[in-house]
């Protein structure tokens, strides 16, 4: 069946980059659910379509959660997210960015916790200065 | 080992969608494919590294297939790339 994804983030990055993901890669290769976290939104009614979210998903081989920003709400959300569901197996991953999502979409045959391990990996291939170096001649 | 020099001809170059759609041809293979420039050099079943590449039009390539199936994988990425990926130009 494959991992499952699920993105909680601030307003719509979550689903503007994952569209655009899709739409880059022509079809999602992994089930993926996506959850807007709103400045009115607090954690208790995040936690709760979280677990919504994830009830659909029931995904055996478990769930990447994709977040912002380390220690807000939509994080919080996804810490509280793992520690309420134990049985179901789950790693969150902060950082969200069109390339992590690229990469997880390229490699959704991998495991849960090899599939983690490449979208931390897009930050240090993926995040660089354009310079002249990286021009071919 | 089969290598096979080609040139980009879309006018996008290997953008995100052309190179997904390599990148999901490749990996529909099994021999290994790597895919070099003047510059660097990618694996061709990681989208990423393809498109670091940042091959645009007129660049010439070159596909380095090794494995079982490597005519076959040959065939059908250089059929993609000089039918421009699909794309209207």
């Amino acid at each position: 069946m494959g991992v499952a994804l699920l993105l909680i983030t601030h307003d719509e990055i979550g689903r503007s980059m994952l569209d655009t993901a899709i739409n880059m890669m022509g079809v999602s290769p992994l089930p993926c659910r996506n959850l807007v976290i709103t400045s009115q939104m607090d954690i208790e009614q995040g936690l709760e379509q979280a677990l919504k979210l994830c009830a659909e998903l029931d995904n055996p081989d478990g769930i990447l959660v994709i977040t912002d920003i380390y220690g807000s709400t939509p994080s919080n959300i996804a810490t509280r997210l793992l520690e309420s569901t134990p049985e179901q197996e789950k790693v969150i991953v902060t950082g969200i960015n069109l390339p992590m999502l690229v990469r997880v979409m390229n490699y959704a045959d991998l495991n849960l916790s090899e599939l983690a391990q490449k979208a931390c990996s897009s930050a240090s291939d993926s995040i660089f200065i354009i310079d002249n170096s990286l021009k071919c001649p | 080992m089969i290598e096979k020099k080609i040139t980009i001809s879309n006018k996008l170059g290997l953008h995100a969608r052309a190179a997904a759609k390599l990148v999901s041809l490749a990996s529909s293979f099994n021999s290994d494919i790597e895919i070099k420039t003047p510059c660097r050099s990618a694996n061709g079943k990681s989208i990423m590294s393809v498109m670091m590449l940042a091959a645009g039009i007129g660049m010439e390539i070159t596909l380095l297939i090794d494995g079982p199936d490597e005519q076959h994988a040959c065939s059908a990425l250089e059929m993609l790339i000089n039918q421009r990926f699909d794309e209207p130009e």
